[in-house]
């Protein structure tokens, strides 16, 4: 089973109610070897890492990233629907979502 | 303004973040669409800039410092905050995920609500308490700088009561207190008295 695109799941993110931005699932250390990497070679990481689960065969894995959430929706909540939302769109692999959210903005909560 | 050159987590610094809000010039302009430590300095330099040619330069002025201490101080304190800090955990409804938030995130959430407050500017604000265990009593403080002709403690209640709202919306930390001290007044233009120089004909 091949493990889903991770531009296919960056647009799968984006297309959840609330979240406004997605941001390179990486540390800032490997930030700056990826911005280095990338202006050299005109490559740049991608914002959603699909990674093999450890250890597991080809029918889990793990997805990675951090969002951005608009202050009009509560975080938690929409946190808990890009996971679902990974998870729909990777059936039937089974897989473990790691999402943070680096960034709320937006409309001033009221 | 004068900024502390020290560079964020992802290599950019305070000081290139302001050049580029004063000349729209910066290296590498995509990083800015993907940085969200940057896109929260920024917006706290924009707020900063505008506060400071509104009330900062008479302010500073009618002290006759000839310094900007106080914006120093805040932006020590923002190069701090900007950072992702630690690991702010969410329930999740899978067992095996992991769902967080930074505190970057949170400290930009409540800075924003603070400045989007008329009369008030925020200063400095931290999280107390193990943020990192669910359900642990965490206490927000906040250190803030009231306008002249604003009351400082209709301004602190009213910013009270929407931090909480904030943070009740957007965290599910067990926020025991939010203290807020007010450390400054920032005097406007038209309540700044002319100086003797300008008395004499």
């Amino acid at each position: 089973m091949n493990l889903p695109q991770a531009d296919e799941v960056y647009d799968v993110i984006m297309a959840v109610d609330g979240v406004t931005a997605v941001y390179p699932a990486r540390a800032g250390w490997q930030n700056l070897a990826g911005a280095a990497l990338g202006a050299v070679t005109g490559v740049q990481p991608p914002a959603v890492l699909v990674l093999p689960a450890a250890g597991a065969d080809s029918t889990a894995a793990e997805v990675r990233t951090r969002i951005g959430v608009s202050s009009a929706h509560r975080a938690p909540d929409v946190c808990r629907d890009v996971a679902s939302a990974i998870r729909h769109h990777c059936h039937p692999l089974s897989v473990t979502v790691d999402v943070q959210v680096a960034a709320i903005s937006g409309p001033r909560p009221s | 303004m004068s900024i502390p050159n020290d560079n964020l987590e992802c290599g950019h610094s305070l000081e290139g973040l302001s050049t580029y809000l004063d000349t729209g010039g910066i290296p590498d302009p995509q990083h800015l669409e993907e940085c969200p430590e940057c896109q929260a300095a920024l917006a706290s330099l924009r707020n900063l800039k505008a506060l400071g040619s509104e009330f900062l330069g008479e302010e500073i002025a009618a002290a006759g410092k000839g310094t900007d201490a106080w914006m120093q101080s805040i932006l020590d304190n923002l190069r701090l905050e900007v950072r992702p800090g630690r690991t702010i955990p969410l329930r999740s409804d899978h067992p095996g995920d992991t769902l967080s938030e930074t505190e970057g995130a949170i400290t930009a959430l409540v800075r924003a609500v603070g400045d989007a407050l008329d009369g008030v500017a925020v200063g400095k604000c931290r999280l107390r308490g193990d943020i990192t265990v669910p359900g642990a009593p965490v206490t927000l403080e906040v250190q803030l700088a009231v306008l002249y002709g604003h009351q400082m403690i209709g301004r602190a209640s009213a910013l009270r009561e929407r931090l909480a709202v904030a943070l009740a919306r957007h965290t599910e930390l067990n926020v025991a207190a939010i203290d807020l001290a007010v450390s400054d007044v920032l005097q406007p233009l038209q309540a700044t008295p002319p100086t003797s120089e300008e008395n004499q004909p």
